[in-house]
């Protein structure tokens, strides 16, 4: 609830709010201004808090903070007038020109009225006399400049109705009075040009282009004969006739509008022909009409006259319009009437079509400059139709090799004319082969390999594109100073997809290798920062993809089977690229959403799984196993010469990797599903354990003694131990196992202890309790009594053997 | 050397790519990598057979119920059917008797049945049994039949069976029905996946099992052209279709044409 004070400051701001008003209404009919605002009344005050007090609807928006009451408010400004569309229009012109509908309506109806009563004579003298008043009274409003803006409705209006009655003199039987259609057709045509012409003589643009439009259109709603088709190019040439001699180009967009609407009876009696009627010489006729209209108007601005009369500019604005509105929609038309008579497109008829719209628009280019709208349009709507025409080749290899030589074409043709739009057309038209390489691709290899032949021609001219935008291109576009880089990525997905279509996986995986080393090394001799990301992507991409290449059967080549051969390639690449990357920091740097650093930590990552997926494909459990552990060690010696932690921390990872591999497919998988038990396979088995240990040895050397080669120490000793326990366990029976493990845990004890290494006594002990728990729960659970006997008194020794060990151990201490 | 090393790389590439396509066709497909993972999902099963065994003569027991059921009257004398049979036993015999057989070793009975279609399959306990189309379609062919022979007792002998009967058999131990019951969705979740590993697990079986009765490990490759297995020609597939296929694969309880056969392929070349 407002209290007093708040509902008097609001009121004395209403007043002040009043008072403005009155001062402008003051100051627009001339008058002094009026006086300054005085409190409100007392009596008035009482109600409106009577008032307040009321209850409110909650939904009242709140007021509007007060003013302050001493500052008075500053008179607002008159309103525009000038401005279309605004009070004074509505006021002004639509009353006027509703007004004179309304009449024309009434002297119609008056007319059809009157036809019941009147001879046909009477009927039409009538209408003409009403039509003649209206526009004698319309120029008479003219010049009086109180009834001025009058004029322009009378006049209109009073032409419609002669035009009107001259139409209906000789085709409406109430006021039928001419029968030769000659005759009727001089009438009308005399009262659509003398209404032109009085049109013209005024100067108004709205007269003008009612005039014009009421000339075409009642035509087109009366349905005029399509065989007097001649008669609307002839109306069209004398409006492109009125258009250049007036100075108003304007004209020709009511006359091109017409003209097409009147086109359409025969189009659509041209397309309603039964097929078997589809034929060149059906066509032909319509078509020429619709040809000569379009040229009629595309030509134009070959006339000098033209160039003389409409050079201001906004009259070469209003043609650019029109030739841009007269080219869609002959395109439209002629498009799609050619598509419906023969059923798909050619080239050669695409062909023929485009040479309508370029030619014009080569010659619009001089008569109006590069960056007029319709030497633009003249460019992309030839190459929307070739396309079209493309895209419906039957043959999928042509279709993709037109289609690129099309796109690539108009580019050349944007790049020699210098217009940007014919080349940015032809860079979207060069985009979309991807997506129809993809199309074509489907029907099958044939038309794949075919396809890709395509592709790397496409890449080749992107690759040339990328290099002639920029030394042919003094001035680019804003857009389009970037665009050399784009045609390097379309060239290298050209080239990628062009490869992947060519060639199985695993020979595409290579090819991208060598590509990925290439586009480094060119990186670096041109300087060229993208084609570096480039590399670098490839680089990264090789390797997520080799996890995806299915090698099928695949017979050894050279000896090794394709996957190993493939692998060895991605790794020798990635330790190439680790250890003698050619790319400079300085070029990198260039680029910012990734450093070059961060793009070899990826790669050496890359690098370690991609070897150890490879070696977990193509080799079982048995034979896994010491090659990792072997890749380990390596990783964990090349990390502490480089001093580099994601070496240090691949080397854990894959140890305890393996560790967890020797008990889930090595332990696990059934011996049947294993490689033979040789000789050479278990002495590299037992190797790698050994070099485990020889890993051990480094990570205890003098030279170490950091808080990580403690942890590789203990992880090199602890997945030795996990290797020579599983293999055992692989191996031998239930108490063989139990004896081995015992000796496995007794020779790391020892060895602990001889060495000092905490690392090797921990495990050995370890191992040392599962034998104790083993054999007292299971091994000799169901072994006779002296056997257990046997069996308890052997594992006492062996204990107090360790525990000697232990011992003597301590007081060496 | 710096300069030369990028040039030998990339001819190195080079003659790698020339290399692995005179090795055979290779694709895309994300097989490789759910395989490995199907591979470790079966450490599950493998686990829960070391806690609870499953014996030879526990599983011998289901088995012999569930043949009772199937076992259908033997052909008449002196018919096609009955030396097909016939051929059938012989055939299953002697591949019992590879030194690979070791969990029923003596104890294999091999069947016929008329229903089924063409097909071959084992139950727990080393009954196997093949229908009437697949001897009709393979009864030229010993070492095609062998193959058969060889992945089902394959199925048996590397426990895939005891795997899926080992929690039910010991509904009667409360310890075992309750972990049976906690297991079975992850189990079944993870089976659909790995269910194709055992096919090809089987298949590995089969050819290492033919090659120890000094037959020819590649008349899989027959078995698989007369089940309709057909080679595939066309490799390239769009990255839709590779998922589409990776997909598929979680849900089918065999592996593809494509993948069984190269593995096939791969395997009958591998050194014993």
């Amino acid at each position: 609830m407002p209290t007093n004070e708040e509902i008097q400051t609001q009121l004395s701001a209403l007043n002040l709010e009043v008072h403005a008003l009155r001062d402008e209404v003051e100051r627009l009919k001339g008058g002094a201004s009026a006086p300054a605002p005085k409190a409100a009344p007392a009596e008035i005050f009482e109600d409106i808090v009577r008032k307040a007090k009321a209850p409110e609807p909650p939904a009242k928006a709140p007021l509007r903070p007060a003013p302050s009451p001493s500052i008075a408010p500053a008179p607002k400004p008159a309103r525009d007038y000038a401005s279309a569309f605004t009070e004074k229009f509505i006021g002004e012109k639509m009353l006027q020109y509703v007004g004179a509908l309304i009449l024309s309506l009434g002297v119609i109806f008056f007319l059809i009225w009157r036809a019941q009563h009147t001879s046909p004579h009477e009927r039409a003298l009538m209408a003409a006399a009403a039509g003649a008043a209206l526009v004698g009274l319309g120029v008479l409003a003219r010049s009086r400049p109180a009834y001025k803006n009058l004029s322009g409705a009378l006049v209109g209006g009073g032409w419609s109705i002669l035009y009107i009655t001259a139409y209906a003199v000789s085709h409406f039987p109430p006021v039928k009075i001419v029968d030769a259609p000659e005759a009727g057709l001089a009438l009308l045509l005399a009262a659509a040009g003398g209404m032109i012409a009085h049109a013209l003589a005024t100067g108004s643009r709205a007269f003008r282009l009612y005039a014009f439009s009421l000339t075409y259109f009642l035509l087109l709603f009366c349905h005029a004969d399509v065989a007097s088709f001649d008669l609307f190019l002839l109306l069209l040439s004398a409006s492109a006739a009125i258009a250049v001699e007036s100075g108003e180009a304007d004209v020709l967009i009511p006359a091109l509008i017409g003209f097409h609407a009147n086109y359409l009876p025969v189009y659509f009696r041209t397309i309603g022909l039964p097929p078997d009627q589809h034929t060149a010489a059906n066509f032909t006729q319509p078509f020429a009409w619709l040809a000569v209209g379009y040229l009629l108007v595309a030509l134009m601005p070959f006339v000098p006259r033209t160039r003389a009369r409409l050079g201001t500019e906004e009259q070469t604005r209003l043609l650019d319009g029109a030739l841009c509105l007269n080219a869609a929609l002959f395109a439209l038309v002629a498009g799609s009437m050619g598509r419906v008579y023969f059923g798909h497109s050619s080239l050669p008829r695409a062909a023929a079509l485009c040479a309508l719209f370029l030619l014009p628009a080569l010659g619009h280019l001089k008569a109006l400059g590069r960056k007029a709208a319709a030497v633009s349009l003249g460019g992309v709507i030839p190459l929307a139709l070739m396309a079209a025409a493309v895209f419906e080749m039957p043959d999928p290899m042509w279709k993709l090799f037109a289609w690129v030589g099309v796109s690539t074409g108009w580019v050349f043709l944007g790049l020699f004319l210098d217009l940007p739009v014919w080349r940015a057309s032809g860079l979207c038209m060069a985009l979309l082969t991807f997506m129809f390489y993809t199309e074509v691709a489907r029907r099958g290899e044939d038309a794949r390999r075919s396809a890709a032949m395509a592709l790397f021609i496409f890449s080749g001219l992107s690759y040339f594109f990328s290099r002639f935008h920029r030394l042919c291109l003094a001035e680019p576009e804003e857009w389009e100073k970037p665009v050399t880089e784009y045609w390097l990525y379309i060239g290298t997905a050209a080239l990628v997809l062009g490869l992947w279509g060519a060639l199985d996986a695993a020979p595409f995986l290579c090819c991208l290798v060598a590509l990925a080393i290439a586009g480094e090394h060119l990186a670096v001799g041109l300087g060229r920062v993208h084609l570096w990301v480039q590399a670098a992507a490839l680089e990264l991409g090789f390797g997520f993809y080799s996890f995806f290449v299915d090698y099928g059967g695949g017979a050894p080549a050279i000896g090794v089977s394709p996957r190993l051969l493939v692998t060895a390639v991605v790794v020798g690449t990635y330790v190439y690229l680790l250890f003698a990357d050619p790319t400079e920091e300085a070029l990198a740097a260039r680029w910012e959403p990734f450093s070059r650093a961060d793009q070899r930590r990826a790669v050496s990552w890359l690098l370690l799984a991609v070897a150890a997926f490879a070696v977990y494909r193509e080799f079982d459990g048995r034979l896994r196993l010491p090659i990792w552990a072997f890749t380990s060690l390596a990783l964990f010696w090349i990390g502490r010469a480089r001093k580099s932690a994601d070496f240090r921390a691949q080397a854990m990872l894959l140890a305890a990797g393996t560790a967890l591999e020797a008990v889930t497919s090595y332990l696990a998988a059934p011996a049947a599903l294993l490689s033979g038990l040789t000789v050479p396979r278990a002495a590299l088995y037992w190797s790698a354990v050994g070099a485990l240990i020889g890993g051990l040895s480094v990570a205890k050397s003098p030279e170490a003694g950091t808080e990580r080669d403690d942890q590789a120490a203990t992880m090199f000793a602890v997945l030795a131990l996990v290797l020579g326990a599983a293999y055992f366990a692989k191996e031998l029976d239930r108490v063989q196992l139990t004896m081995a493990w015992t000796g496995l845990g007794i020779a790391f004890l020892a060895g602990g202890l001889a060495l000092n290494w905490r690392e090797l006594r921990l495990p050995g002990l370890g191992l040392l309790g599962l034998c104790v728990a083993k054999a007292l729960l299971s091994d000799t659970a169901n072994l006779p009594l002296p056997n257990r006997v046997a069996s308890f008194v052997a594992l006492g020794v062996v204990l107090l053997f360790a525990s000697t060990l232990y011992n003597r151990a301590g007081s060496g201490e | 050397m710096k300069k030369l090393a990028p040039v030998l790389l990339i001819a190195g590439a080079l003659a790698a790519a020339f290399a692995s396509s005179r090795g055979g066709r290779s694709r895309e497909s994300l097989l490789p990598v759910s395989r490995v993972v199907a591979e470790h999902e079966k450490a599950l099963d493998r686990g829960t057979a070391i806690v609870f065994p499953l014996s030879a003569d526990e599983e011998r027991e289901i088995g012999e119920k569930i043949d009772r059921e199937l076992r259908e009257p033997g052909a008449a004398p002196g018919t096609a059917a009955a030396s097909r049979a016939a051929l059938w036993r012989e055939l299953g015999l002697d591949a019992a008797s590879s030194p690979l057989v070791t969990r029923f070793r003596g104890r294999y009975e091999f069947r016929t049945a008329l229903r089924g279609g063409v097909n071959a399959f084992a139950i727990p306990g080393g009954f196997v049994y093949a229908t009437e189309g697949i001897l009709e379609k393979l009864q030229k062919d010993p070492d095609a039949l062998l193959f058969v022979l060889g992945h089902e007792i394959g199925h048996v002998e590397l426990g895939h069976y005891a795997d899926a009967y080992r929690l039910r058999a010991g509904a009667k131990d409360p310890l075992r029905a309750l972990l049976g019951g906690a297991i079975f969705l992850p189990r079944l979740l993870a089976s659909l996946h790995f269910s194709s590993s055992q096919e090809l697990e089987a298949d590995a079986y089969a050819a290492r099992l033919l090659r120890s009765r000094r037959r020819d490990p590649a008349a899989g490759l027959r078995v698989f052209d007369a089940l309709g297995l057909k080679a595939v020609t066309d490799t390239k597939r769009g990255p839709g279709e590779v998922v589409v296929e990776g997909l598929a694969d979680y849900f089918a309880t065999h592996p593809g044409s494509w993948e069984r056969r190269a593995a096939l392929e791969r395997e009958a070349g591998r050194a014993p």
